[in-house]
């Protein structure tokens, strides 16, 4: 083994043990990890009006159903599950207040599935918002968000503040750890968007990050048909 | 060592295999010029193999690690990513026991798969919305579970990792073509 090679090595060796050290010393604060690490419960409250809280402030709650599930959504263009009822589900906000999502009672409704460390929901909550503020919600539409697929050690956690944080103004049930909610719904992907006629049957579903157009024209195709 | 300073260790390993690839093409390319680039890839070449199979198998222990002790769950992208470079490890093995060069034409493929992947990876980090508009149910491949020194990311250390390996394999020195066993 010639000398310079030799010195490559050495080199190689040195540069490890400097990577080594380095990273020990500075462990404290050199990378935006997500790891937040810290599941508490008792968070910022969800603006939900109406009835005391009738369980503890959790970021999971526990969620019923009743009705049939509907299957994962596959190709949104072929929803078998468009025309069947929805399932109806009660649970509670963020803050322990009962929160129900019951199709069929007279009122049409969008529910809106999101995941906190979700960039796609994270980009499209703005656009909602813009939505609500530009007039364009229908006459006799419930927004509605479901908060699902909690991670503690996920980016904006916990989503009891990440909904407040974006100013997010409609009711928020908070999902079960098991996802119990965005199951009955079928949710295949984040954000998740389930559009409910006034007579409680599935009008549309869809997946994925929409524009204010989109959105709207959605929301109109679906309670049109 | 804690699993912040992994992050950290296994970042500055990525960003020194990624500098380390740089300087040595960026050599080869004065070599016929200049006399001591010429030397460096010659020493260097002189012990590529070993190294190139250093690179597999700390990139493979490292990725066992994040996902084995942190917990830090593998999203597809990163599953295919490990099926390009788990088995790096083991050919490289072979190849720097065997003294075989030729062993960089068998992990060509993989390096080329897995350097495409990790890049693609690398990019819907940055640029989520490029990732077809919505996360997947169960660990998303936008999702960055860390992001070292700003810039290192799991997904940029599998990249460095299948950069350096192909640096490592394929800069000869000036006048070497071949890729016989050298025995």
């Amino acid at each position: 083994m010639s000398q310079s090679t030799k010195v490559v090595i050495g080199f190689v060796v040195i540069a490890v043990v400097v990577a080594l050290i380095v990273a020990i010393a500075t462990s404290g604060g050199t990378s935006d990890s997500s790891s937040n690490g810290d599941a508490a419960d008792g968070s910022a409250a969800a603006t939900v009006a109406g009835a005391a809280p009738e369980v503890e402030a959790a970021e999971n709650q526990p969620v019923t159903i009743e009705g049939q599930i509907l299957d994962p959504l596959g190709d949104p263009s072929r929803d078998p599950s468009v025309g069947a009822p929805a399932p109806v589900l009660r649970g509670y906000s963020f803050d322990g207040r009962p929160v129900t999502i019951e199709p069929g009672d007279g009122r049409s409704h969008m529910v809106v599935f999101l995941a906190h460390w979700c960039p796609h929901c994270n980009a499209e909550v703005p656009r909602l918002i813009e939505w609500k503020n530009m007039g364009m919600v229908p006459e006799g539409l419930d927004v509605i968000g479901v908060s699902t697929g909690v991670a503690a050690d996920r980016p904006n956690y916990p989503p009891s503040e990440w909904v407040v944080e974006k100013q997010w103004p409609w009711t928020v049930l908070a999902d079960s750890v098991t996802q119990d909610a965005a199951m009955a719904y079928g949710v295949s992907g984040y954000p998740f968007f389930t559009i409910i006629g006034a007579d409680g049957t599935v009008k549309l579903r869809a997946s994925g990050e929409k524009s204010i157009d989109e959105i709207d024209a959605l929301v109109d195709a679906a309670l049109a048909g | 060592m804690d699993v912040r300073a992994m992050e950290s260790f296994t970042s500055l390993l990525a960003i020194i295999a990624a500098s380390g690839a740089i300087v040595l093409v960026f050599a080869r390319a004065v070599a016929s010029s200049w006399t001591p680039a010429a030397d460096f890839v010659r020493s260097v070449h002189a012990v590529s193999s070993w190294l190139a199979w250093l690179v597999a198998a700390v990139a493979t222990a490292g990725s066992l690690y994040f996902s084995e002790v942190a917990d830090y769950v593998p999203c597809r992208l990163c599953w295919f990513q490990r099926i390009c470079m788990y088995p790096l490890a083991g050919i490289l093995l072979v190849g720097a026991l065997r003294r075989d060069r030729g062993v960089r034409w068998y992990a060509l493929p993989l390096l080329l798969a897995g350097a495409a992947l990790s890049s693609y990876h690398y990019l819907i980090e940055w640029r989520p919305s490029l990732d077809g508009g919505a996360c997947t149910v169960g660990p998303s491949c936008t999702d960055v579970w860390f992001r070292s020194y700003g810039f290192v990311t799991l997904a940029f250390m599998a990249l460095a990792g299948f950069v350096a390996i192909a640096a490592l394999l394929f800069v000869t020195p000036v006048a070497d073509r071949s890729d016989t066993r050298e025995d």
